[in-house]
């Protein structure tokens, strides 16, 4: 009885979209209107921490909500970004954001680390950067889909989303359709039944399937489902390493209102020098190393594609430090961006960015496969239509449905049954596969943990930020009226007070010095007012003199200042 | 009442009414011109006068553009397709004749200028092209058909508001050239507070010079009012110190950050590239409204099949690619129907050379140009107006030599034919910084631009290439059609669809990516059995269109060419074929 009990109730968390009851650690997956409500009672909860403002709305009418966490006005200089639902269907990436700021809301006061951070800069957050696709999550039948809600001609036929999904054996989700055929790409998994993979013909593997995803030819072109409703993905719409007439990236870069209002907020504001987001473009588990074959990253003409030397070291240590605060390991390969965020976020924009997975499957020791191979016989995912190496991806279904068996949640994988499909009179179909989100997203719960890993990370970056000071004044006076200062002009912070391709690109501006003098002073050497070249981090510093004719008796002050790395001002009086 | 009283209502009647009549003569409305003979080329009794020896700010332009609409309604309509950054309306211009269809099916050809702020006469010369073509339609056959067949659409201006500075502000012939969204060039905090400073108040920016015999400067002994290097053994006179202007913000440095800062000409979406790889580029591309509001003008006109966008100066007629990494993407057929135009365009505009951009002239990443190609598939080119061969037409040889000679012809023509005009001569001023200085130099309104009456001359004939250009884009026709009985009430119908024009209807760049939609060729009269497009009409051999063959999907009707489609039809006839094309217009043909 208690284990039919346990059956039913583990079948209607998972059969319905995957949004558990809440739990006391986790939250659940919000919808777009629960997340805002969350957002509005967290912005009166902590009026004085949480400041929420939209970015606008998207084609579907929703807002694009950013979160500024700090004591005071979060315009005032050194600010860090942090942004989830970068890859729409990773909804657990905008969960775990969400969880970020109610933990930087609720820890001020609280821990003294948490509350010297918001009295001296800005936590950004934007929970889900594209609304509109990830509200997929929820539709009825709930269908995978990373794409707004443009209509776009994905297959340039003409035709404008003239062949969707169809929820054929009406269980509220689209999985896929194996069709019996000799002819067939592909084949069953060797080490999982249920999961099918690309045949490696060169090792002599046959197919016995082909493959798509849930619906009818409602076109006749005999493609199925490739022209759905919808869209253009986020992460496919910024303008590194764009692809031009490829499905999902848009008419042009930075075309969608999304993509536009994020790219804008980061333009302005420069006070943000770190990005961090949650997507499948890991650069935290595998951190950048910069070619040596790309010479374009020395000698500052042509199209930078690779870290630059400079710059690598930090991404280096940074990746380093995340694995040993959180423990992660076995992270699923880091996937190459085509216009991704946050590939855009250094090379475009010039931040620091890092971003990984916001979950994945971790290796269960006692079913690794005895081969000792792990999805290197050069086979593919079942996941027809997508051009990336497939030969992992393969491996991470079986690992993660692995994962899933053993959490007693076997009901994410819908079984393969026989359909009558009129598309393909004779043949033997079968419905079945993973359920939708199911692969990046496992049951909220389980991020709770997750979720303080990430939150003691981010915590400790956004307490790596680069930090002005002036110290080390000295003024000398040469004769009466005659005044030579010296002052140091240093960064406290870990971060160089810019990168050295932000430098180049200038949106993250360098530190800019000045003296200000009153009537009746002027310089005899040096400038009032220069823009320094990146500081290093971790006290080094820039000595910068002048020498001031002025009346003994009379004061001046210096400042030095950027957007990113803060203000520090010296009141000089000279005798 | 007296005699005298009299003569006083009379003398006053009369002053009142000489008084009225005299000043309602000067406000009678601008009569029409009209000449005992008329001269080629020109109207010579234009409902919409207009001086073309001038440049006319953009509330002018507004102006001869209402009166070219208000005069022609069925040939022209004018339309605002944005606002631009200090929100001027965006006007660009329809032009076809309504009569014979709507303008938005017929293919078509895009103009703009000025996208360079001080590049301005891109405006004139497409104002003159809208204004030209309306005046002559009745007057000229060749103009006629062009404008029943096609359509034009002319965007004088795509940067107004810098148009105003440039116009309005003082400058020189080269600056702003950017947008005026402030931008803060050398990263110290202020935006735009570095901008030149017209000493002498005169409207131009000029050079200064001081008097410094450790200088490397001479005056020139055949013009002194022009500087040119020291010989390496001769004593200077001067030291060059740039452009007009102080140091306004007290970091060493004079200019450095004036209006804007940022070039809309390489804000557009193909081979785009951020600052570091390309100067001027800005956050991503259309990130200004006048650009984007153009760009979403042409993607919602897929019947634009040809494109200019004016520039200056130099005389040019330029093609991409814009970076030597773009070359894979202009294949050889279309290069062939570069080449055919370009060549004509040589013929049209002595001194203008027909060239590509990276090759000869710079690497331009993001460019209006390689947009229109790359992105859209469409021909386009853009000219550099004016060319300093037009000074004295003796051989470009002034040009080639380097910055001497080739001021040696402006300050001679200066002389000769605008009788020292165009040159500020050198005069003292006192510098905040500098102290006592001379200023003095080149106008801004010529040297990039044309001079008065050699302005006419360069509109009409970058006219002429943009109409051949025009006139290129395709035309489709139902050639002929061939009706063979099989048997019973079977027919085999061919059909022979023509291309007319040299340009066709689908670039090999819009094949490639199907930017643009097939061409259709629809026949009625029977129903279809099967519809095959044919690769050898002679042979028979083709390839099978399974579904609606109705309607057969071509991919390109080349330029100065042909497909064949087959059906099999069961009917015995009579058949309409009509083919539909965006970028070439529909034709319909009825079988015997």
């Amino acid at each position: 009885m208690t284990r039919l009990i346990r059956s039913t109730l583990l079948t209607l968390l998972v059969l319905v979209p995957i949004c558990a009851l809440a739990q006391s650690k986790g939250r659940i997956y919000d919808s777009f209107d629960e997340m805002t409500k969350a957002l509005h009672e967290l912005q009166s909860r902590y009026g004085d921490i949480v400041h929420l403002e939209s970015l606008g709305k998207t084609s579907g009418g929703r807002d694009i909500w950013v979160v500024g966490l700090r004591k005071g006005d979060p315009a005032e200089p050194r600010a860090m970004l942090i942004v989830g639902g970068v890859e729409p269907t990773q909804i657990a990436g905008s969960n775990l954001a969400l969880q970020a700021i109610e933990y930087f809301a609720s820890q001020y006061g609280k821990i003294d680390g948490i509350t010297q951070l918001l009295e001296k800069m800005t936590i950004y957050v934007i929970p889900r950067a594209s609304p509109d696709a990830t509200e997929a999550f929820f539709e009825k039948p709930q269908k995978e889909r990373s794409v707004n809600q443009r209509p776009t001609d994905d297959d340039r036929d003409g035709l404008t989303d003239e062949d969707d999904v169809e929820d054929l054996n009406g269980d509220g989700v689209i999985t896929f359709m194996r069709v019996e055929d000799p002819q067939g790409e592909w084949m069953v998994h060797p080490d999982d039944p249920r999961i099918l993979r690309k045949a490696n013909l060169a090792k002599n593997e046959r197919g016995a399937y082909a493959l798509y995803t849930e619906g009818v030819d409602n076109d006749k072109d005999e493609q199925w489902n490739e022209d759905p409703r919808g869209g253009v993905n986020f992460n496919k719409n910024f303008t590194f390493n764009y692809d031009y007439f490829t499905k999902e990236s848009g008419v042009y870069q930075v075309s969608e209102p999304e993509a536009r209002a994020v790219a804008d907020f980061v333009f302005a504001h420069p006070a943000i020098s770190v990005i961090v987001s949650f997507s499948p473009n890991d650069n935290l588990m595998k951190p950048w190393k910069s070619d040596p074959r790309a010479g374009s990253s020395e000698d500052g003409r042509g199209v930078v594609n690779s870290v630059t030397k400079e710059d690598e070291q930090y991404y280096q240590f940074i990746g380093k430090n995340f694995q040993e605060m959180t423990g992660f390991k076995d992270a699923p390969p880091p996937e190459k961006g085509h216009g991704a965020f946050s590939e855009w976020a250094y090379y475009h924009a010039g931040r620091w960015s890092f971003s990984t997975f916001p979950w994945w499957a971790p290796e269960i020791t006692s079913q690794r496969d005895t081969s000792g191979r792990r999805g290197t016989s050069g086979g593919s995912g079942p996941r027809p239509g997508r051009e990336d190496d497939q030969e992992d991806e393969s491996a991470m279904m079986v690992r993660t449905l692995r994962w899933y068996d053993a959490a007693g949640l076997s009901e994410v994988f819908v079984p393969w049954r026989a359909y009558a499909h009129a598309d393909f009179a004779g043949k033997t179909v079968e419905i079945g596969g993973l359920k939708p989100f199911a692969l990046s997203n496992p049951p909220p719960d389980s991020l709770a943990g997750r979720a303080q890993a990430f939150n003691e990370f981010f915590a400790d970056l956004a307490g790596k930020l680069p930090s002005v000071a002036l110290r080390n004044l000295e003024t000398k006076t040469l004769r009466s009226g005659v005044y030579r200062i010296t002052v140091d002009v240093v960064n406290e912070g870990y971060f160089p007070t810019n990168s050295a391709l932000g430098h180049r690109l200038r949106w993250v501006r360098d530190i800019a010095v000045t003296l200000d003098l009153a009537k009746g002073q002027s310089l005899a050497s040096g400038v009032a007012r220069q823009v320094l070249d990146p500081i290093a981090g971790n006290g080094s510093a820039v000595t910068i003199s002048w020498v001031v004719v002025a009346p003994p008796g009379s004061a001046l002050s210096i400042r030095a200042e950027s957007p990113a790395s803060g203000t520090s001002t010296q009141r000089v009086n000279l005798r | 009442m007296t005699s005298r009283h009299q003569l006083f209502i009379y003398l006053i009647s009369f002053v009142v009414a000489t008084g009225a009549v005299i000043p309602a003569r000067a406000q009678v409305e601008r009569e029409f011109t009209t000449s005992a003979l008329k001269a080629m080329g020109a109207p010579n009794n234009p409902k919409v006068e207009v001086a073309w020896n001038r440049y006319y700010d953009t509330k002018e332009l507004a102006e001869i553009m209402g009166r070219i609409v208000k005069a022609y309604p069925n040939l022209a309509s004018v339309t605002s397709i944005g606002k631009s950054f200090e929100g001027r309306d965006m006007l660009l211009m329809t032009i076809s004749n309504r009569k014979s269809g709507d303008p938005d099916k017929k293919p078509a050809m895009y103009i703009d200028g000025n996208i360079h702020s001080n590049e301005i006469q891109g405006s004139e010369v497409a104002l003159y092209t809208a204004w030209y073509v309306c005046e002559m339609y009745d007057q000229v056959e060749w103009i006629r058909a062009l404008l029943d067949e096609k359509t034009l659409y002319i965007l004088p201006t795509i940067n107004p508001d810098a148009r105003e500075n440039f116009i309005h502000a003082p400058n020189t012939p080269s600056s702003p050239r950017s947008g005026l969204d402030p931008r803060d060039d050398d990263g110290d905090g202020l935006v735009d507070e570095d901008g030149f400073d017209d000493l002498d108040g005169d409207g131009n920016i000029v050079q200064m010079r001081i008097a410094d015999p450790n200088g490397r400067w001479v005056a020139d002994p055949d013009d002194p009012r022009m500087m040119t290097p020291a010989k390496t053994d001769q004593p200077g006179q001067y030291t060059f110190l740039g452009y007009e202007g102080f140091d306004n913000d007290g970091d060493g440095r004079v200019n450095e950050d004036r209006p804007g800062y940022y070039d809309p000409n390489r804000d557009w979406g193909w081979n785009w590239q951020p600052r570091t790889t390309q100067g001027g580029a800005d956050r991503y591309p259309f990130s200004f409204p006048e650009n984007r509001a153009a760009a979403e003008f042409v993607l919602a006109h897929p019947n634009i099949a040809g494109a200019q966008t004016y520039h200056n100066s130099g005389g040019m007629i330029l093609r991409g690619p814009g970076a030597k990494d773009d070359e894979r993407t202009y294949n050889r057929t279309d290069v062939r129907t570069y080449d055919f135009l370009g060549k004509l365009g040589e013929e049209m505009l002595p001194g203008y050379r027909y060239f590509v951009v990276y090759k000869d002239l710079y690497t331009v990443y993001g460019g209006e140009l390689d947009w229109f190609y790359g992105a859209r598939g469409i021909i386009a080119y853009s000219n550099e107006l004016w060319t300093s061969f037009d000074y004295f037409r003796k051989s470009r040889s002034a040009e080639d030599e380097g910055f001497r000679r080739g001021m040696e012809s402006v300050y001679r023509f200066d002389k000769l034919l605008l009788f020292e005009e165009g040159i500020v001569p050198w005069k003292k001023v006192q510098h905040p910084q500098y102290g006592e200085i001379e200023i003095g130099g080149v106008k801004k309104a010529w040297t990039r631009t044309a001079p008065s009456f050699l302005l006419e001359d360069l509109c009409h004939r970058n006219m002429a290439f943009t109409l051949f250009h025009l006139y290129h884009t395709p035309k489709v026709e139902v050639d002929s059609i061939l009706v063979k009985p099989l048997g019973g009430s079977l027919t085999e119908v061919t059909a022979i669809v023509a291309n007319r024009r040299v340009i066709p209807t689908h670039t090999s760049q819009d094949i490639q990516n199907k930017i643009t939609r097939p061409d259709w060729i629809h026949i009625n009269g029977g129903r279809v059995v099967s519809g095959m497009i044919l690769e050898d009409r002679l042979l028979g051999i083709g390839s099978e269109q399974k579904r609606r063959p109705e309607q057969l999907e071509v991919e390109t009707i080349p330029g100065m060419g042909s497909v064949a489609v087959r059906w099999v039809i069961d009917g015995k006839g009579p058949f309409t074929v009509t083919v539909d094309s965006e970028k070439g217009g529909v034709h319909e043909r009825r079988s015997r």
